[in-house]
């Protein structure tokens, strides 16, 4: 019965004609992802691009956080479309119509350039390993350094040229790489409900709040267990940096529905039966998420808050935030696919707890990403201040 | 320049070279030879058999069902719709019997905004709740005579 459900409808005559959701969980959880990726970069490149001193207690593990979540960014799609063998496939023939191959050659290159980022950071840490350790450590922290264990000047001066040119370029890479998410979404043109020209503004400023939330997260989580002071006037240039961009995210997210509403163009009643029906609860969450962390930040930015209580109401704002970029990723993935293509009514979607594009599968591949975090701050520890700066 | 940036240079310059080699070995064989694609995909996609045989072929065998049911209501929506397709049917089997009515016949009935108001709709809560439909429906000539008018 069930499969037959699953044909049945799909073949039929009535409106809507759609009951297949091409794009479940995992695709929520893929610009998720992506986004945390462009977040932390950005504040990494606040320290090694534009030397915002403010920033350097946390630029080094943004870098690796940014790093361990890019890894991941390509798996949401490969178990989704469930070929792994043939996903070089686009990049072996690209055509200039593809926007996949385009992602695949942005996602290629950038993860290259997190690498190389990484390693000509942590390089003098690298080299100090290779030469304490033996048998298969020094094996590992050797062919990283490339065989080699200059750290004279001359060496420090190339590697800290190489830092700057990588996050120079890598900042227009992330940027790239996320708003291409967004132009994936607001180029489908058949989707009234992702049509924008505004999308992939709004997935970068999203990405960029929610990527900052992330780290504050973090920062404050790896504050906690290995039992060191936070940095206050980091966490301050945090919660303005979070402030500033989640002003620009709610605007545009703003103008983007004021604009829908107000052309009205056809279709509009089911946008709006969309609204008012399956798509209210995750709209509110996306509001009261987004609504409270911007009034406590008004508040502690106008009255100067300092320690603990900055540190309380920026992670508290952080984890709302977070909260209020999964909510608004699942209100434009699977939302816009609730819409029938023929705007004559709605589908229904039910999220599968086990299979391929299940739930399991998508917490999975949002979880995996903090244990290689873990295991790579144990290779490169970012926050011990004998390793390099930059 | 330093040892480590010549070798990083040099293992870049291999990776490109992988890169450039790899797009000549894993090329599918007859892509682009008529166009952006396979062009083996034709034939095989050509040599796949039809799952779907229309209500014609059900005719053959279930004149009766197919005779009742082309005299009705449902007659423009075709058997393979609600019993799958035939495929080699009835070679590999019979068909299934949907037997989740409530659940079949809301996906098309179930009263939704910006359906079009000529397709019949129901609040399945409202109308029957969870009993089945075809406890009062008969699937194939689906109006219920007594509610007046006639059945086509
Ligand atoms: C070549 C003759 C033939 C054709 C054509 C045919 N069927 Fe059948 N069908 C059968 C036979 C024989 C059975 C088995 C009857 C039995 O065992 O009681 C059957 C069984 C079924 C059953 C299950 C009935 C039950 O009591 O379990 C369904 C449903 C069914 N067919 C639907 C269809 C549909 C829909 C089509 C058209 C796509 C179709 N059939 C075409 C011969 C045919
Ligand atoms: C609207 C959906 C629908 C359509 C269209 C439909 N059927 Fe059925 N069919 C059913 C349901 C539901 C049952 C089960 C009825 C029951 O259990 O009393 C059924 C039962 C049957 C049976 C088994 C009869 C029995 O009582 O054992 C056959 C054979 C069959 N259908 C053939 C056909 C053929 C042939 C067509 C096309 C001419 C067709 N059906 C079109 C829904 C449909
Ligand atoms: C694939 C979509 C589809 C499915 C599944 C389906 N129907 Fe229908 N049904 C229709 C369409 C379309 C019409 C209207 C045909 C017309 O306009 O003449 C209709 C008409 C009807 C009517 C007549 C309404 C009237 O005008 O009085 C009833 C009753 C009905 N269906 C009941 C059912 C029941 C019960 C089932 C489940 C066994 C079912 N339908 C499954 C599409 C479907
Ligand atoms: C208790 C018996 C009963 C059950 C169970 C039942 N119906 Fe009906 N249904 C009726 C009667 C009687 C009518 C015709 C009177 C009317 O138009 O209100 C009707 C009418 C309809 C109509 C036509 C409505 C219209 O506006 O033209 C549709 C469609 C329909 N039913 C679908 C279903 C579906 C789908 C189910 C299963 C979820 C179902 N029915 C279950 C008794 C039933």
């Amino acid at each position: 019965m069930q499969e037959l459900y699953h044909v049945a409808p799909y073949t039929g005559y009535v409106y809507p004609n759609e009951t297949v959701f091409p794009w479940g969980v995992l695709i929520v959880i893929y610009p998720y992802i992506t986004g945390l990726v462009a977040g932390s970069f950005t504040v990494s490149t606040f320290y090694h691009v534009f030397g915002m001193k403010r920033f350097e207690p946390v630029a080094r593990f943004a870098l690796l956080t940014a790093l361990s979540f890019m890894i991941f960014v390509p798996t949401p799609l490969l178990f989704h479309l469930g070929h792994p063998e043939r996903a070089l496939n686009a990049l072996w023939t690209p055509h200039l119509t593809s926007a996949m191959a385009a992602f695949g050659y942005t996602a290629g290159f950038y993860i290259l350039l997190l690498m190389l980022e990484t390693g000509f950071i942590f390089r003098q840490h690298i080299v100090a390993r290779a030469q304490a350790t033996t048998g298969v450590v020094r094996g590992f922290y050797r062919i990283l350094a490339f065989g080699s264990d200059d750290v004279s000047e001359n060496a420090l001066a190339y590697d800290r040229k190489w830092i700057r040119a990588l996050a120079l370029i890598g900042m227009p890479g992330a940027h790239i790489l996320h708003g291409y998410a967004g132009f994936v979404f607001g180029s489908l043109k058949a989707r009234e409900w992702w049509a924008s020209d505004l999308m992939p503004a709004i997935f970068l400023s999203s990405a960029v709040i929610s990527g900052i939330a992330l780290l504050v997260l973090l920062y404050v989580a790896v504050a906690k267990v290995r039992k060191f002071a936070l940095d206050n006037e980091c966490m301050r240039g945090l919660a303005y940096t979070l402030f500033g961009f989640l002003i620009f995210t709610l605007v545009l997210e703003l103008l983007e529905f004021v604009n829908l509403i107000y052309k009205g163009r056809e279709g509009i009643e089911t946008v709006m039966a969309l609204i008012a029906g399956p798509l209210a609860l995750g709209l509110n969450i996306q509001l009261v998420g987004s609504v409270i962390p911007l009034v406590v930040l008004t508040v502690m930015i106008w009255r100067k808050t300092q320690g603990t209580p900055l540190v309380v109401g920026l992670t508290v704002s952080a984890a709302l935030i977070m909260i209020a970029v999964l909510a608004m990723r699942w209100n434009v993935v699977i939302g816009g696919q609730e819409l029938s293509k023929t705007m004559k009514g709605l589908l229904t979607y039910h999220a599968p707890i086990w299979g391929r594009e299940g739930i399991v599968v998508a917490a999975s591949v949002f979880i995996a990403p903090f244990f290689v975090l873990w295991a790579l701050t144990r290779l490169f520890p970012p926050w011990d201040a004998g390793s390099q700066r930059a | 320049m330093p040892k480590h940036i010549v070798r990083l240079i040099m293992s870049l310059g291999i990776v490109i070279l992988l890169v450039i080699g790899s797009k000549a070995l894993f090329t599918a064989d007859s892509f682009g030879v008529y166009g952006h694609y396979r062009a083996n995909a034709v034939p095989e996609i050509a040599s796949d058999t039809p799952k779907y045989k229309g209500p014609d072929y059900c005719q053959l065998c279930h004149s009766e069902r197919h005779a009742t049911w082309s005299a009705h209501r449902h007659g423009k929506v075709k058997c393979e719709v609600c019993h799958g397709p035939a495929g080699e049917h009835p070679a590999t089997g019979k068909l299934p019997i949907p037997s989740d009515t409530v659940k079949l016949c809301s996906t098309c009935h179930e009263a939704m905004p910006a359906r079009p108001a000529a397709q019949p709709q129901i609040v399945v809560s409202q109308h029957s709740g969870t009993q089945a439909c075809i406890a009062c429906h008969n699937p194939h000539a689906p109006r219920i005579a007594s509610s007046g008018g006639s059945d086509r």
